[in-house]
This record gives structure tokens, C-alpha cells and sequence, in this order.
């Protein structure tokens, strides 16, 4: 108990506060003078003051070297500004903004950024100009969610590309975009993108509310944040869908879902998503209807058959010998008759064999990871069924359904099954097939209480409304795909315009 | 998941709870209870289902009546607080007998049939664990995991096939070749199978369309006499008299009727897959009996659900003498099951009365 009370207290401790403040710039607001602005970045080296007289008067100019390209510096500030008398500079420099006299935070934030500030001190005026250059990767195909037809852009580090990914996709008015200051230490942008049109508002409200909450020191990748909004961050299973193709972006939005983006990582997350949704692919729209639910099919049968397979091998053999048809009987115990270690021990050794070299595997760079591959499926195989470790049937088993669990397009989804997985071994090995119910009851009571979003997340399985089933194992022809999704909820149900009589 | 008095079961939620924790452990030997009516069972339990469509009817009545109150609540009002909270605390041994009788016969026929070298306690535990972690989420996770259980299980049926093609047909002809005081002693057989539904009146505050709730409810309760005839009519048409009346588990023979090229002796399946079932009755008793010791001790902690879940995984064979386990798994839970289906006509008789005396707001 009173362990429980310490987590308690420390969950209580660490949860955000409600206290309402400017989020944005929680520093209290100072006078903007140059050696304010020296005080405050002391010691950085990087911070450029420069001095000079432009048409007589006298200009204090600074920036961070690192975050700006002086060259643009130069050709859109200094020489516009220098080619010819003006009254007001802000007339030379349109672009420009002006700071207001107390709003030091703002402009170390900006200046830190990659903003440059020009002083008029006789004039009381501070001007904010941007001319941030950082390096940046250019848009690529997504490794990750590769796909054969459709487009092949993949989302970048870069939050503001990825803004221009989805903007010109969707050329509407109601597409909306927040974007917030997150983390107390590294203020990295995060953006809450919707259709105003089409998301439920109160869906947006709460995840806004969601992300302003979070107090953290800083993040470094939306993965991180993702956990911390998520409805239920001790389960294993990915509440959020996690895309880095802008086409499933912008289909989710187009449905009413609400994406959450942020600075320097190259995913989108989707809430609310469903279980289902985990298993579907951009490319099943991209296909033909019958294809696209043969796919599917197998990919969530593929997941039954996974988290199942191994198990069974172990309490079949384990328990319930006497299930297995004759001829399936004296295959297996000839395979396994040279096997000195009862079913379970076995399958964990193969099972983590496999985990062992997909592991090492990801780490490698891509020549050393086939040899790892042809080592690990052939040699260790092989060898171990020679050697008498493994019955050699095992290792059809586990291959097969190593290879299902990489079926789901969605990695995390993808990685919980394969946790799952372990749990139905040991149950199996524990109980025979009866462990093995108990623990798939367990799995889904887990699944059926989840929420995303305060969506169920298993809504499709569930049928919200009965047009779901037309998206859901089955993909219908996209002629019969007249409303969204019931789990948004939204406002604005059929996808096509229906007024027209 | 909800929680707090929110109305939140739609009609598939009320439908399948209703349907669901009816269908528990007595399937799986019905055909065993009612041989005394030897062939002309599986016409009987249409009487059964008609009998309990009749109680539902008051159920429904008292429910409309009180649309914000349970039966915990409906009774403290009607009979006051002492009487009230005795006869909530009757309702609270009923449950816990309920699930415990459940829990122990599944899993004595678990041990039987699947697990036979080992002792019962770590199954039971595991069952009331998983149980209670569905009960934990309140009864919209139980409804959602009785609709999850219904799809999980009825396919089940289809393996009926194999009885039926290996039967003999003759057997069905309902004969009639019983007298009055027969027909009456089937009944008393069969009907604690039906019993489950008298569970509604607990969660009528929730449901979202109470004016349709019989309706649903009904639905629910067909489904569940239709799976029963099924199951009685192929065990009529495949064993003999003598066999219903000797098999303790006629569905697990049933099983072993089936024949399929990849797998065999099926009913090892078969019994893991009922836990489905199982679970959505215990669940939901286990719900009832949480929030009628919260009614009682007029606080509602989750603790309470640790504070069942332990008195019903309890080891009981080893405290209780034989005879007075038989007594309590065998005769009370069924006779307190009556209770409480015909409760709700007394209550409502007692609502009439103070109403007429004009000392009830409702």
C-alpha cells in the first residue's frame, strides 16, 4: 500500500497543473535594451551584436551566427536598407515586425530561432526579421510505410515543410493549423492540425487541452509526446496511429481526425484511431477493392495467427497431445524425438532467437544485416535442428509467424503483438490451452477498454454506425463510401455532397 | 471506460448482457438436467423462455418507474433503510453464490477435461482475476465484452452438425407422454438456466432507451432459450434416454461427435473457448456484487471488487463440509435466483400500496 501511495503521489506530482498562465512565454516581460540581451546570453558565443550608422543613425544589429545565413542576411536586410534614404525602415523592410518595448522574452525566443533584430535606438523601434537557414534533409520516400503505387513523399524533419506537404494537398480555408511552444527547456513547435469543417470540436478542445498540460523538460521526438497524451499510457498497445506519409495524413483529416505534429520529427500522429486502423495500409485505397480486402484479411488474420500459433504448438504438445490427427502426431514426435527440452523451453530458445537477430539485424548497416539474416535463418536453423535443439517443425512455426507479426503497417502495433505474444507462451506453457483462453479474454478486455481520444478503440470491430464496415476488414468499393468514420464523430457525416436532389 | 450514473448501454449493449450472462455454465449440462423428460425436453424450454419473458415483465415495470435508481436503491426507498439493506444483503449472498458456483464448476470441468494433473487454485484465481479486471471498468465493459463474448462463441453452434447428422430423428416427436407434476419437476430443472436476466434491474439506470429496454431485453433472452433449444434439441435427436440421463457434460459428447481432418477431440477447445462465456456471467455478477456492498457500506471504492473477488476464489472446499456446499452451490443459489426474479412483483405490489397511501415520490 503504501508503495502504491508513493506512485500516487509521484504521478500526482508530476501531473500538470491547471493554473492558467501565458503558456507561450512564461518569462515575466522586461525591457528590451542591448545589454539586457547580453545579460541573458551570456557566454554564448555564437549571438553576433554589430554595431553601425545607416544614413547617420545609429543601428544595433543582432543575431545567432549558427541559425542564420549571412549571405541572406546581407542581400535581404543590410543592402535594401542601405540603397536609399527612407523615413521609416520599416518601409525598406516589409516583411519585418516590430517588438514591442517590453517583449524580451518574444524576441530572445525568435532571435534563438533564427530571427535577426535591428535596434533604432533614437527612434524607440526594434524590428524582427526573419532570416533563419538551418540545414534541413529534403523530402524523400518514407522507409518505414513504403508502398508500390501512390505517392512517394515522405514527411521531414522540418515542421514547416510538413505543414507545406498537407497545405498543398488540402487548398481550403478550413484547414487549421495551432501550433504551440512545448517543453520548459527546448520550446520546440508543436502543431495541432484539423478541418475545421469536419473534426468534432470537442475532439480538437481535448487534445489541445492534452498538449498545452504536458510539462516537460523537452522533447526530441513526437514519439515521446505521443506517450504522454495517449489515454492510457501503461498499455502496451499504440493508442494513436503514427504515420509519416502526408497521403494518410491527409486522408485522416479529410475524415476528421485531428493530427498532432512537432519540430525536428518526421511523423504525424492521428487521434482518434481505431485497432483496425493499425492493420490498414494508404495502398489498400490505392488497389482495387478485392485486393485491398484480401490484404486486409490477411493481415488480421495474420495477427490472430501470430499471437496463436506458438502458443498452440506449446500446449498441444505440452497438455493436449491427443488433439492432433495421427498423421500430424507421428510427424511431430519424430521431429521432435532427438529433443532433449520440454515444448517450452524450445519454443522461447527459437522465439528469442528470432527477436536476437532481428535486433541485431536493425542495428547493422544493410550488407552486414543480410549476412545476419542468412546466419541467423539458415546456419542457426539448420544447425539447431541437426544438433537436436529445435524440432524442425518449430522453426516453420516460428518463422511463419515472425514473419505475420511484421505484417501490420504500423510499427508500434506491430512490436505490442510481439509482446503479446510472449505472454500467450508462458500462459501456454502454464495452463495448456485453457491459459491460452484465459490470457486471449485477458487481451481483449484490455483491447475493449482502451479509448482513443475517449473513442472506443476497438470502434470499427464494434460498429459505431453500420457505413463503418464499408472501411473496416472489408474495403468496399470507394463508390459505396458515402459517410466518415462513426469514431470522429463528426459533425459533417457524408463524404460526398448529398444537397443536390 | 464511463463511469458514474451516465445513461451509456445502447441497444446492442442491453441485448447482449442480457443475452450473455444468462448463457453460462448451464449449457454445457442441460440436456443432463432436464433427462428426466427424457425426449420432450427441448419443447419444454420453450415453456422455460415464456415464464421468464412473464417475470421480465415486472422487471420492466418497476425499472420505468424508477428510472434513476437501481435495485439496491428501489429497495431501501420501498422497504426502508434496515429492511432494505437486509434484503440487499440477501441479493449480495445470491451473487457471490452465483459466481462461485460458476467459477468452481467451470473450473472443476477445466481440471477434468484439459488441466488433470492439477489442483484448481491457480485457474480459479487466474479466471477471478481476469473477471474482476472486466467488472473493474464498470458494466459498459461488461456489455462490450459480452458482445465481444457472443461473437466469440456462437459459431460454436455450427459444430452442432455433426450430432444431428449422426442422430436419429424420431427421438423429437414430443409425445407428450408425461403427466402435469413431470412436466412441473423439468421445469424446476431447467429453469435455473434462464437464470441471469433478473440482473437488469441493476443496471436499468444506465440504459440510454429505457422505454425499449423490454424489448431488448427480450431479444436477448430468445437468443439465449433459441442456443438452448439448439443444443437440446441435437442432444434429443443424438443420445439416448439413458445416456442424457448418464453423462454429466452431454455437450462435451457432443464435441467428440465432431469430426475434422486437422484437429481432433475438439471439446479441449471447446471448453477453453466457453471461458468467454464464463467470464461475461461472472463479470457481470461480480459488478452486482460490488455495487450492492457500495449500497450497503453507502461507499463506493474500488476495493470492494478485491474484497469479492477474494471471498469467491476462496478455497471453499477445504472450510465447508461436503454436504453444506452441496446445499448452498446446489439449492440456495438456485432457490435465491427465484427470489430474486419474482422480487420485483412484490416490490411493485408495495410500490401500489404506499402509492395509493400517498407516502411515495418516486
Amino acid at each position: 500500500m503504501a508503495l502504491w501511495h508513493w506512485w500516487r503521489n509521484q504521478v500526482q506530482r508530476t501531473s500538470p497543473s491547471t493554473n492558467q498562465r501565458d503558456l507561450t512565454y512564461p518569462e515575466d516581460k522586461r525591457e528590451i535594451t542591448k545589454e539586457a540581451i547580453q545579460q541573458e546570453l551570456q557566454d554564448a558565443d555564437d549571438v553576433i551584436y554589430k554595431e553601425f550608422t545607416l544614413h547617420g543613425e545609429p543601428v544595433t544589429m543582432v543575431y545567432v551566427k549558427t541559425m542564420v545565413e549571412e549571405a541572406l542576411l546581407q542581400e535581404h536586410v543590410l543592402e535594401p536598407l542601405q540603397a536609399k534614404k527612407y523615413d521609416d525602415p520599416r518601409h525598406a523592410l516589409p516583411l519585418a515586425g516590430e517588438l514591442k518595448n517590453d517583449e524580451l522574452p518574444k524576441l530572445l525566443k525568435n532571435l534563438l530561432s533564427g530571427f535577426s533584430i535591428l535596434m533604432f535606438p533614437d527612434r524607440h523601434l526594434i524590428i524582427q526579421i526573419n532570416t533563419n537557414k538551418i540545414p534541413q534533409r529534403s523530402i524523400s520516400r518514407t522507409e518505414t510505410e513504403s508502398t508500390v503505387l501512390g505517392p512517394q513523399d515522405g514527411l521531414v524533419e522540418s515542421l514547416s515543410s510538413n505543414h507545406s506537404l498537407i497545405r498543398r494537398r488540402i487548398i481550403s480555408t478550413h484547414l487549421k493549423i495551432k501550433t504551440f511552444l512545448l517543453g520548459t527547456e527546448a520550446r520546440v513547435s508543436v502543431s495541432i492540425l484539423y478541418m475545421q469543417n469536419i473534426a468534432n470540436s470537442e475532439n480538437v478542445e481535448r487534445l489541445i487541452q492534452r498538449v498545452r498540460n504536458v510539462e516537460f523538460a523537452g522533447f526530441v521526438s513526437l514519439m515521446e509526446l505521443k506517450q504522454m497524451i495517449e489515454d492510457k499510457p501503461y498499455s502496451p498497445f499504440p493508442q494513436f496511429a503514427v504515420t509519416s506519409r502526408p497521403d494518410t495524413a491527409v486522408k485522416a483529416l479529410l475524415d476528421g481526425r485531428v493530427l498532432v505534429m512537432m519540430d525536428g520529427s518526421p511523423e504525424a500522429a492521428i487521434a482518434p484511431s481505431s485497432f483496425l486502423e493499425m492493420f490498414t495500409s494508404p495502398e489498400d485505397f490505392y488497389n482495387h477493392w478485392s485486393t485491398a480486402t484480401l490484404l486486409r484479411f490477411i493481415r488480421m488474420m495474420g495477427m490472430f495467427v501470430t499471437i496463436l500459433l506458438t502458443a498452440t504448438y506449446v500446449s498441444v504438445l505440452t497438455y493436449h497431445p491427443e488433439m492432433l490427427p495421427p498423421a500430424l502426431l507421428t510427424i511431430l514426435s519424430e521431429s521432435r524425438s532427438k529433443v532433449p527440452f520440454p515444448p517450452l523451453i524450445e519454443v522461447l530458445i527459437i522465439e528469442l532467437v528470432i527477436e536476437i537477430l532481428r535486433e541485431a539485424g536493425v542495428r547493422m548497416p544493410t550488407k552486414i544485416g543480410q549476412t545476419i539474416g542468412i546466419v541467423g535463418g539458415i546456419v542457426i536453423g539448420t544447425a539447431s535442428v541437426e544438433a537436436g535443439l529445435a524440432s524442425n517443425i518449430l522453426i516453420v512455426v516460428v518463422s511463419v509467424s515472425a514473419l505475420l507479426s511484421f505484417l501490420p503497417p504500423n510499427f508500434l502495433m506491430s512490436n505490442a503483438i510481439r509482446f503479446v505474444r510472449y505472454g500467450m507462451i508462458l500462459m501456454a506453457g502454464w495452463l495448456g490451452i485453457f491459459g491460452q483462453m484465459l490470457a486471449l479474454a485477458f487481451l481483449f478486455a484490455h483491447l475493449l477498454s482502451l479509448t482513443s481520444l475517449g473513442t472506443p478503440f476497438l470502434a470499427p470491430v464494434i460498429l459505431r454506425q453500420w457505413t463503418d464496415i464499408t472501411d473496416s476488414v472489408i474495403r468496399a468499393p470507394i463508390n459505396y463510401m458515402l459517410k466518415r468514420k462513426g469514431m470522429t464523430r463528426t459533425k459533417n457525416p457524408s463524404v460526398r455532397p448529398t444537397d443536390e436532389e | 471506460m464511463d463511469k458514474g450514473l451516465i445513461e451509456k448501454l445502447n441497444t446492442f449493449h442491453v441485448i447482449f448482457l442480457v443475452q450473455n450472462v444468462i448463457i453460462g455454465m448451464n449449457l454445457l449440462t442441460l440436456p443432463h438436467d432436464m433427462s428426466a423428460m427424457g425426449y420432450n425436453q427441448w419443447w419444454i424450454l420453450f415453456i422455460i423462455g415464456v415464464l421468464a419473458q412473464l417475470t421480465l415483465i415486472p422487471m420492466y415495470l418497476l425499472g420505468i418507474r424508477y428510472p434513476n435508481q437501481n435495485l439496491y436503491t428501489i429497495n431501501e426507498i420501498l422497504l426502508g433503510k434496515w429492511l432494505g439493506k437486509l434484503s440487499n444483503l440477501v441479493l449480495l449472498v445470491y451473487s457471490l453464490l452465483t459466481i462461485a458456483t460458476v467459477s468452481e464448476v467451470y473450473i472443476r470441468l477445466v481440471q477434468t477435461v484439459t488441466l488433470p494433473e492439477r489442483t484448481v487454485r491457480v485457474p480459479l484465481f487466474l479466471l477471478v482475476c481476469v473477471a474482476l479486471y472486466i467488472a473493474h471498468g464498470g458494466i459498459k465493459a461488461v456489455a462490450r465484452f459480452c458482445i465481444l463474448g457472443f461473437f466469440a462463441t456462437i459459431w460454436l453452434v455450427y459444430y452442432l452438425q455433426w450430432g444431428l447428422q449422426k442422430g436419429i430423428f424420431v427421438h423429437i416427436y414430443p409425445l407428450l407422454n408425461l403427466s402435469m407434476f413431470e412436466v412441473l419437476d423439468g421445469l424446476r430443472e431447467g429453469s435455473p438456466a434462464v437464470l441471469g436476466y433478473e440482473l437488469m434491474l441493476l443496471y436499468f439506470p444506465y440504459i440510454q432507451h429505457q422505454k425499449k429496454a423490454l424489448r431488448h431485453a427480450s431479444i436477448g433472452l430468445w437468443i439465449s432459450v433459441a442456443t438452448y433449444v439448439a443444443v437440446s434439441f441435437t442432444s434429443v435427436v443424438y443420445f439416448s434416454e439413458w445416456q442424457m440421463e448418464h453423462l454429466m457434460y452431454p455437450v462435451l459428447n457432443l464435441f467428440k461427435a465432431v469430426e475434422l481432418s486437422f484437429l481432433e477431440r475438439i471439446e479441449n477447445f471447446g471448453i477453453a473457448i466457453w471461458i468467454f462465456l464464463i467470464l461475461t456471467t461472472i463479470s457481470a455478477y461480480l459488478w452486482a456484487a460490488k455495487i450492492s456492498l457500495d449500497s450497503i457500506l453507502e461507499k463506493r471504492r474500488a476495493i470492494y471488487f478485491v474484497l469479492v473477488g477474494l471471498v469467491v476464489s476462496y478455497p471453499w472446499r477445504g472450510v465447508i463440509s461436503l454436504k453444506l456446499q452441496a446445499f448452498l452451490f446446489e439449492h440456495l443459489v438456485i432457490y435465491l435466483g427465484y427470489l430474486m426474479v419474482l422480487w420485483p412483483n412484490l416490490l411493485l405490489v408495495i410500490h401500489w400500496i404506499r402509492k395509493r397511501l400517498g407516502g411515495i415520490n418516486p
